[in-house]
Order: C-alpha cells, then sequence, then structure tokens
C-alpha cells in the first residue's frame, strides 16, 4: 500500500531531511512513526501528500507512482488519503457539520450520500448534538475530533494523522487515539506520527522510529520501555 | 458540474462577497462607470446610424453629369459602371429633357428655350452606402472620358466621415481605458477574495478537490461583479435614455424634421444584450486574470 524506497528528501535550503529511507506498509496496519524534533517525521507526511517531491528514490502509494504524479491525477489521489493536522486546519467560518459537508461535497458526493454519512461520523466521533457548532466553540479534543470525522468523511483508504494529539490533555489524547483505533479496526491503514509516549505505549502496534533522517528502528510494539528518558 | 456542486458553489461566493462589500461595491462602481459611458457613445452611434438613411439623403448625394452630346451608347456606359460599382447604393437617372423642364420652373421659359432642349447635360444622381469613399469614387468617376462634371458636397461628406470617425475612435479609447481600469479592479477584488479564502484553498487541495472546483466560486464572483454592474448601468442608461427621448421627441421634428430617435424598446433591449454581455466578460476575464496569478496551484 504504502512503499518508500531509497527516498531521500533534501529541502531546497540544503537541509536532508531523509537520507535513503526505506519502509513498506501493508494494508489495514496501523503505524505510529516518532522521533525527535526535525528527525524527518513532517517530511514523511508532506512526501505522502505530495505537497513536497522527493529528491531520489521512489515512492508508491496506492498504485501512484508519487513522483512521476500528473496535475490531473494529484486530486483522485489525494481522495484516497484522509489527514488530520496537528492544528486540525478546520474552517472557522464554517460550523462543524458545514466542516464535514464542506469536505464532501467538494469531490462531488450527492446530497444525499451527505445527508446520510454526516450524522453517522458525527456520532462515531460522538459530537451529536454539535452540529451547528463553530470550531471556536468547540474544546480542543473535540475540534480534533471534527478534524478525524473530516478526514474518514470520505472513506479513504490510507489516514494519516501529524500530532494528532499535540495540544491535548491525556486523557483526551487517549480518546482520540481510541478512535484512530477504530478507524484502523473498520479496515482503514493509519499512519500516526507523534511524540507522544503514552499513546504509542498503549496502543501496541508496529513503531518506526526515524532519527536524523534515518530509520534507526522498525518495530512492533512499544519501544519506549528502554529508553523513555528520551522525551 | 452536479446541481450540488452549484449550491454550495453559489453559497461560498455569496459568503466571500458579504465577507468583502466594500471591495465588491467599489468594483460594481467602476464597471457600471465603463459600461455607461460606453453606453452614452452606444446611444449616439446608434441614433446617428438610425437617421443615416435620412442623413445620407439631405448632404450625400453625388451628381455625375455626363457630356450633353452623349448619346443612347455612352448613357448606358456610364450607367453600368455605375451599377457595377460595389459601393453605390442607388442610382436615379436625370435625362436631359428632365432637367430642362426643372430647369424652366427655375429660371423661366424664355431663358431655356433660347439655349435649347439639350443644353442642359443628363446626369445621375448617386448614393453611396459608405462615406468615407466618396472621394476614390469622385476621381474614378472624373477619370472617364464621356463624363462633363461631379458634383457633391464634398465638406459635407468630409464632416460627416470625420465626425462618424472621431465619435467611433474616443468611444474606442475610452471604453477600452476603462475598460482595463475595470478589470484591474476586478482582478483586485478576486485577489483579495482569493486571499482571504487561502484557508479553504488549502484545505480544499488537501482533500483532493479538481482545480475546476477550486477556481468556480471565484469566476462566478468576477461573473456576478459584471453582471451586477451590468443591471445598474442598464438601469441607468434605461431611465436616461426614456428622459431624453420623452424629451427631444417632439422638439427634434421641429427643428430637423427628418431626424428620429432610436424608439426606446428597440434601444432597451440592444442595451441590455450588450451591457450583460460585456459585463459579464469583463468579470470572467477579471477573474481569469486574478486566478492565474494567485491561486497558482
Ligand atoms: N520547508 C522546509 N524547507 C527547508 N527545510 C525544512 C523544511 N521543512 C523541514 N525542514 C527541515 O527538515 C528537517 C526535518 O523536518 P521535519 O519537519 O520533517 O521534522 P519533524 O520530525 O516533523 O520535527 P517536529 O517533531 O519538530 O515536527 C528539519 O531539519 C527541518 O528544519
Ligand atoms: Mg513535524
Amino acid at each position: 500500500m504504502i512503499d518508500f524506497n531509497n527516498v531521500s528528501m533534501i529541502y531546497k535550503s540544503g537541509t536532508e531531511a531523509l537520507h535513503a529511507v526505506n519502509f513498506h506498509i501493508d494494508p489495514g496496519e496501523f503505524v505510529f512513526i516518532t522521533g525527535k524534533s526535525g528527525s524527518g517525521k513532517s517530511t514523511i507526511i508532506k512526501l505522502l501528500m505530495r505537497e513536497e517531491r522527493q529528491t531520489s528514490g521512489d515512492i508508491f502509494v496506492n498504485g501512484y507512482d508519487l513522483f512521476n504524479l500528473s496535475r490531473y491525477d494529484l486530486p483522485h489521489y489525494r481522495r484516497r488519503l484522509g489527514v488530520v493536522f496537528q492544528d486540525c486546519r478546520l474552517l472557522m467560518n464554517k460550523t462543524v457539520y458545514q466542516n464535514i459537508e464542506f469536505a464532501m461535497e467538494i469531490i462531488g458526493e450527492s446530497n444525499r450520500t451527505i445527508k446520510q454519512v454526516v450524522p453517522k461520523l458525527l456520532h462515531m466521533v460522538d459530537l451529536e448534538g454539535k452540529e451547528k457548532s463553530f470550531p471556536d466553540e468547540l474544546a480542543g479534543g473535540e475540534q480534533a475530533r471534527v478534524a478525524l470525522a473530516r478526514a474518514i468523511a470520505n472513506a479513504p483508504d490510507i489516514l494519516i494523522a501529524d500530532e494528532p494529539t499535540g495540544n491535548l490533555d491525556p486523557k483526551t489524547s487517549v480518546e482520540i487515539v481510541d478512535l484512530l483505533y477504530k478507524v484502523n479496526q473498520l479496515g482503514t491503514t493509519v499512519l500516526v506520527v507523534t511524540h507522544d509516549t503514552r499513546i504509542v505505549d498503549r496502543l501496541q502496534q508496529r513503531v518506526i522510529r526515524l532519527q536524523g533522517g534515518k530509520i534507526a528502528s522498525d518495530t512492533e510494539g512499544s519501544i519506549y520501555e528502554n529508553e523513555a528518558c528520551e522525551y | 458540474m452536479k446541481p450540488v456542486s452549484i449550491k454550495y458553489i453559489l453559497v461560498e461566493s455569496f459568503n466571500n462577497i458579504v465577507r468583502n462589500k466594500v471591495l465588491f461595491i467599489t468594483s460594481i462602481f467602476t464597471v457600471c462607470v465603463t459600461i455607461l459611458l460606453m453606453g452614452v457613445v452606444g446611444i449616439l452611434l446608434m441614433n446617428v446610424s438610425y437617421n443615416s438613411d435620412t442623413m445620407m439623403e439631405e448632404m450625400l448625394n453625388i451628381t455625375v453629369y455626363v457630356i450633353p452630346e452623349a448619346d443612347e451608347k455612352t448613357l448606358n456606359d456610364v450607367q453600368d459602371v455605375l451599377i457595377n460599382d460595389p459601393h453605390v447604393a442607388d442610382i436615379k437617372y436625370i435625362s436631359q429633357l428632365e432637367a430642362y423642364e426643372a430647369s424652366k420652373e427655375l429660371v423661366g421659359e424664355e431663358i431655356m428655350e433660347e439655349l435649347g432642349h439639350d443644353f442642359l447635360p443628363a446626369s445621375f444622381i448617386v448614393k453611396l452606402d459608405d462615406v468615407t469613399y466618396a472621394n476614390i469614387f469622385v476621381r474614378k468617376m472624373v477619370a472617364m472620358s464621356n463624363i462633363y462634371e461631379v458634383k457633391y458636397s464634398s465638406e459635407a461628406y468630409e464632416r460627416a466621415g470625420s465626425i462618424s470617425y472621431t465619435i467611433r475612435y474616443v468611444c474606442g479609447i475610452l471604453t477600452g481605458l476603462l475598460g482595463v481600469l475595470s478589470l484591474f479592479l476586478i482582478s483586485n477584488t478576486i485577489k483579495i477574495t482569493v486571499s482571504t479564502s487561502k484557508e479553504e484553498v488549502t484545505i480544499m487541495r488537501y482533500i483532493g478537490a479538481s482545480e475546476a472546483r477550486i477556481k468556480a466560486p471565484f469566476y462566478l464572483q468576477g461573473g456576478f461583479i459584471g453582471f451586477l454592474g451590468a443591471i445598474i448601468s442598464f438601469i441607468i442608461a434605461g431611465f436616461g435614455y426614456n428622459y431624453i427621448y420623452t424629451r427631444l421627441e417632439g422638439s427634434l421634428s421641429e427643428y430637423i424634421g427628418a431626424l428620429e430617435l432610436v424608439p426606446v424598446s428597440q434601444m432597451l433591449l440592444v442595451l441590455l444584450g450588450v451591457f450583460m454581455l460585456y459585463g459579464i466578460v469583463l468579470g470572467i476575464l477579471g477573474s481569469f486574470f486574478a486566478i492565474r496569478k494567485y491561486l497558482k496551484a
């Protein structure tokens, strides 16, 4: 599903953010990407989103060769990804309902489908009764849940989350991670970038740890028992 | 595009307009000024061309005199040349006898009898379809061997020609300049709505909206500016013309009997069509420039 073959990324500034990175993620997997600040985690997401193009190596996602993705194919490729950003990036002038509706409408979903799906999503992320609220009327955890609902609204093949719990207290973080896990259990491949050792420990899933733009370890289960002091 | 999308695009466009009210009003205003100026000139030109038949008759006749000793064949040759000229709209033949009869009334029978029936030449009164062609036509006729004289009021020709040229040039330049100004203002307005919609656009791109879907609301806003500008100009120009028409209709015919104004209903129809087309094209073009520059993928 996701293939990184010898991927290196050197930004225009000359910073080498990734160096010969190799990994493979199968459909249905749940993977954490961790590492210190500046180790290249967000760069991997930017490459997956095709915000940036790798300097060398190959990336294949869902059968698309990302380096050679055409302008025409880019929107179609992105429709198969759902993304949750750390800062949520909700539209402040739209209600909870409208934020989700918007995501579905712009890719051409029918009115009927939208009306059926949005309430289900709101139920899933436990936001019933908040559909008419604006994002700035919501708590951080609620915003994160709206962002999550929006990311999965179009039933993506892959859900990507960059620091989804970055600003949240431990209890709320756990709720979000449990939701991510639930989405994964429903069949979506989930990729989570995080600093948060608690949530990594909690789920006991595959962890790719980056260090200085290289993969330091790629293991099943938590890696933090031995090096928790690092964070 | 699906109906559901159209609904959302409309809502988005409307929200953008509300968010940038002042700018929208300013650009609608410039579109109005542009269209109205073009409208004034257009109304003038329409009335000129509406009366051009009358005016032609009054001042744009050219009389071609054939030599008095011309025979039937010569006359036919001259007539053929005239008929075959593509710019000749109308020919009227006046024989020697007719000229004689006409003069008799003017100067008295005795004098004319003295001079004889074939003293006056036969002539063709020619009407051209194009004022600017007059000089060429006259030169061509004078060069023919059997032509005695060509008479035309060259001053009237030149004046008519130069007036309509001036109107056309001034109007063209003004409309052009104002058009560029409107384009600039519309595109500036759209540029600002694009920048206030940066977040939406970024999110739309991440989610996988097509470029057409992303750009549609901005085109719609530009088109809407043009449309509103056109409507307002139409109302102003329509009332204005109606006022002038009712004011001038009576007095015009008193002074210049043959002149007539284009009827109000006919004028309104033309104004509506032209204003709409111009406004909407202007709006969409303005959006196009802004989008091309500020909404790069
Ligand atoms: N747009 C950019 N231009 C130049 N250099 C960049 C750019 N984005 C990131 N970098 C550099 O690339 C390296 C990796 O950055 P990246 O954002 O991937 O780190 P990260 O692991 O996500 O860090 P954090 O945990 O702080 O978010 C850093 O040295 C960073 O300065
Ligand atoms: Mg980062």
